[in-house]
């Protein structure tokens, strides 16, 4: 029986044409799966540097708010519950429960009161940097993990508690009048809070 | 009047998002009376601001525009005008429900009634309750000296969610109902905005449970009780008329008791 040749072998994919810049743009649906995940890290880390970390020299404000993305909240999200569930002795998937719960109600819920105030965001970018700015209790989550002592405790979640409100400060209070700001305020300091008496109060 | 914080120096940055102008009452006006087919689907660069896509129908925005500013159940447009208030409008609101002999209050709302203090005040109270319950549990086994050890029971947050919504909402519902019923003329939200703000003095109360001394305990919760029935009694009676009705009043009166009696039992015991 005569064998059928082998097809000549297909060529490697050029991962270069993207960075040339030339011809159309590349099939994301065939590109290495590394690649999808590195370009979805960056972007996530790009963000992140953007929102939450004080740099007077940025020369792009804008444009966390116009590269918005849902994985890094939602990674963050469920890095908070799965710290908290870890940390608790008893109802562990209750604990998760309540904290993935109030954090992501809680950030469409936000986003909700400001547009019922009469103040004008987009309702994904609102959730998606509200989600970034869990990021500084994130840490502290993790540091209250590995060191169980209530005085530490309480400082590094009442600091990563300011870190936090400051960096959704600016966002939330230029979205809505002038004259309501607190009121549009007032619920984000409410759910920091209440994640940040959590991580206190987990055993 | 509204320029002022959209005007933000990033906001020519912010790529296909159009900065929001304050002429979109215009612009609605006018996609109302020029609709028909060669502009559908209808313009919404007055709505890219909310991010929501509302199901306004371009022939039909005339007439809800002229009877209120309804535009349908999904609409986050529909509810702004319960949200209709200012910080300062807020806290004369929360400083005059902690005055238990006014009666007035539903004079105060009557322009503008508000949904933010039912949810907000009643979101607070859930979660000092699960917090300071908690606090207090521990701080009352130590002064008795039964145990030492802090342990957090996530279930006081399912309780006290439970609870307090479910009071919130469904007592006022009820009340509606009942006096449609009974001919006389009741304002759904004006009873939800009375009763959500009648919780705000329990937030106070409960910093005040934490003293683990128990006859101080029921003092405080029984004063507490008190002045928030007499605030929901006496606001109640000056909004319905008729003695058949004072049924009613008095069972508000001894529902608010026995919510703050149930706040101390099952959190602060």
């Amino acid at each position: 029986s005569a064998s059928v040749p082998a097809p000549p072998p297909l060529p490697s994919s050029r991962p270069e044409i993207a960075a040339s810049g030339f011809g159309p743009a590349p099939n994301t649906l065939t590109e290495p799966v590394w690649d999808t995940v590195k370009r979805d890290l960056s972007r996530i880390i790009s963000n992140l540097k953007l929102v939450v970390f004080p740099n007077p020299y940025r020369e792009d404000p804008g444009k966390a708010l116009r590269d918005w993305d849902l994985w890094g909240p939602f990674f963050f999200i469920v890095f908070l519950g799965l710290t908290l569930s870890w940390s608790a002795s008893v109802k562990k998937s209750e604990v998760f429960a309540v904290a993935f719960g109030l954090l992501a109600a809680g950030a469409v819920i936000l986003t909700l009161n400001v547009l019922l105030l009469g103040g004008h965001i987009i309702f994904f970018q609102s959730l998606s940097l509200l989600g970034y700015c869990l990021f500084p209790l994130d840490v502290g989550a993790l540091i209250c993990m590995l060191k169980d002592n209530v005085i530490l405790k309480i400082v590094v979640v009442c600091v990563t508690l300011a870190w936090s409100s400051w960096a959704a400060y600016p966002f939330m209070s230029s979205a809505v009048n002038p004259r309501r700001k607190a009121l549009a305020l007032y619920p984000v300091f409410l759910m920091y809070v209440s994640v940040g008496f959590l991580i206190i109060a987990i055993d | 009047m509204e320029d002022s914080y959209t005007g933000l120096p990033t906001s020519h940055l912010l790529g296909s998002v159009p900065a929001a102008t304050n002429d979109e009452n215009n612009t609605a006006k006018q996609e109302a009376t020029d609709a028909n087919m060669q502009t559908f689907p209808p313009n919404h660069a007055g709505d890219r601001g909310r991010g929501y896509h509302t199901l306004d129908n371009p022939p039909e925005t005339f007439e809800q525009q002229s009877a209120n500013n309804w535009r349908g159940v999904f609409s986050v447009s529909s509810y702004t005008q319960y949200f209709n208030v200012d910080t300062d409008v807020v806290i004369f609101r929360l400083i005059s429900s902690f005055n238990p002999y006014g009666g007035d209050f539903f004079s105060k709302i009557d322009a503008n009634p508000d949904l933010y203090g039912l949810i907000w005040v009643s979101t607070t109270l859930v979660f000092v309750l699960a917090a300071l319950g908690n606090l207090a549990t521990y701080l009352m086994q130590k002064h008795t000296g039964t145990s030492t050890s802090w342990s957090f029971d996530v279930g006081y947050m399912n309780v006290a969610a439970c609870a307090i919504y479910g009071y919130a909402i469904v007592v006022p519902l009820a009340y509606y109902f009942f006096l449609q019923y009974m001919g006389s003329n009741a304002s759904l939200i004006r009873f939800w905005c009375m009763w959500g703000y009648s919780l705000s003095i329990f937030i106070i109360s409960s910093f005040l449970l934490l003293i683990p001394v128990e006859a101080l305990r029921w003092l405080i919760i029984i004063l507490t009780g008190v002045a928030s029935a007499s605030f929901v009694a006496l606001n109640l009676k000056s909004c319905i008329e008729g003695n058949e009705l004072s049924v009613a009043i008095v069972a508000a009166f001894f529902l608010q008791i026995a919510l703050a009696v149930f706040i101390k039992v099952w959190f602060f015991a």
